[in-house]
């Protein structure tokens, strides 16, 4: 049995889609490599914005 | 029941059909009711994907609209990280450095000496992203390149003003020699290795491409340059003093930072004038022909001979002229401390006496001193005859 991330609802282990909410059931590390890619993205606005101060201001 | 697109196997509770994710009936009715929407749009995996989304959008947009910025300004796009560099080595050392490397070495088929001038240029053409980019300095270094063949002249972050002052000592210094151009390859600013260690420096021979390759298959580089020091030529604060105050007096009288490139032409013409004597053009261009030859005259130039023999006619001149009975040590000391300075040895250093002797007569003209000058009208003398 595998838990749904989007509605946390369980289904079997050969579901690709979950039965309740219909988003494709993941593995975990594909949630966590969009949790790095926030991260990673927020720093990368940040250093644009201090490159930007350091270049224009 | 099946699933009506892909004919999957479902359960009576499926809103989706778990191999296709169509919606089935079961969860069209479950979600015609708009309570029941809200997993739909609001559920953890959903918010998730917007919120990264969203960050890559704005971090690809601002990537974007940077990189048009500098583009626009002129700018390359790596030199935001220069600046960084620059800031960060700032604040380790205390004072301004530069960013330019002049001792890279490279492995690269160098075929014939147009080649080898075009790839000296390059080797800091490459590295001008480190540079603020001002097109009056640019101008400037342009206008010295064409003017006296000089291939590279890279100022870098030098101040316009500054960088004007050291224009005019060139412009002067090859108008009071004018048989000397097209050896120079280039004069660039750098660090030194302990910071203050020298003001300017002369190399004559500087070897950066296939130093360590079979010289059958690949012609090698030299380099003939002059370095500027960026612990004084990039911070104002110390250029503003006395050069004789600052270094006790050790070069001609009136010198300041800048006349200092007179110093070092003063190495450069006399290397240019041995090298006429002995009848090459250039030692730019290494090949299997010649480079016995070039390394023969570098090791004969910096043993200092040709150079004792420029002096010793000069002290002959001047005690002849002047009914003295001098000798070589007592002869260069009349010029500066610079100019008597002595090696481990205890001899004198020739090529110093020669180089203060050729500032001496850029700052002072037909008012140097007797010395310099008598040296000054043998160089011109041999500079004349092969020309």
């Amino acid at each position: 049995m595998k838990t749904c991330y989007n509605c946390n609802r369980l289904n079997k282990d050969n579901d690709r889609y979950c039965r309740y909410c219909g988003k494709a059931i993941r593995n975990n590390s594909y949630y966590t490599g969009l949790k790095i890619g926030i991260v990673l993205g927020t720093l990368g606005i940040i250093i644009m914005l201090i490159l930007y101060a350091i270049m224009y201001l | 029941m099946k699933c009506i697109k892909c004919g999957a196997e479902l359960e009576d509770v499926d809103n989706f059909c778990p191999e296709c994710g169509e919606l089935t009936a079961k969860g069209h009715r479950f979600f015609h009711d708009p309570s029941n929407l809200d997993i739909l749009n609001n559920g953890k995996a959903v918010k998730l994907k917007k919120k990264f989304n969203a960050i890559i959008s704005i971090f690809s947009l601002s990537v974007i609209i940077f990189a048009l910025l500098m583009i626009f300004t002129g700018q390359n796009l790596m030199t935001p990280f220069g600046v960084i560099q620059k800031k960060i080595n700032y604040y380790r050392y205390g004072y301004n450095t530069s960013l330019i490397k002049t001792n890279n070495k490279y492995n690269f088929k160098v075929n014939n000496y147009d080649e080898a001038i075009e790839f000296i240029k390059k080797d800091f053409s490459n590295q001008l992203y480190t540079c603020n980019q001002n097109k009056e300095l640019t101008m400037l270094e342009y206008e010295l390149e064409s003017d006296y063949e000089i291939p590279s002249v890279v100022f870098c972050d030098m101040s316009l003003e500054e960088a004007h002052k050291i224009k005019d000592v060139i412009v002067r210094m090859y108008a009071l020699f004018p048989n000397i151009k097209g050896n120079l390859t280039n004069i660039t600013i750098t660090n030194s290795k302990t910071g203050s260690d020298y003001v300017a420096y002369f190399q004559p021979a500087y070897q950066f491409v296939n130093v360590n390759k079979d010289i059958k298959e690949n012609n090698k580089v030299n380099k003939t340059q002059i370095l500027l020091n960026s612990y004084y030529f990039l911070n104002d604060n110390i250029l503003s003093q006395d050069i004789n105050e600052v270094l006790n007096n050790y070069y001609v009288e009136d010198a300041t930072f800048e006349s200092t490139i007179a110093h070092e032409l003063g190495h450069y013409i006399s290397f240019v004038a041995f090298l006429r004597e002995k009848g090459v053009s250039n030692i730019t261009l290494v090949t299997k022909d010649n480079e016995e030859e070039i390394k023969s005259l570098i090791n004969e130039f910096e043993n200092g001979e040709y150079l004792k023999n420029i002096l010793e006619q000069a002290l002959n001149n001047y005690n002849l002229k002047y009914n003295e009975n001098l000798n070589l040590q007592s002869f260069a000391e009349t010029i500066s401390k610079y100019a008597g300075v002595k090696d481990k040895n205890g001899n004198l250093l020739y090529s110093e006496t020669i180089a203060e002797a050729i500032h001496d007569y850029y700052l002072h003209n037909e008012n140097a001193k007797k010395s310099s000058y008598e040296i000054v009208m043998v160089l011109k003398s041999k500079l004349k005859e092969v020309f």
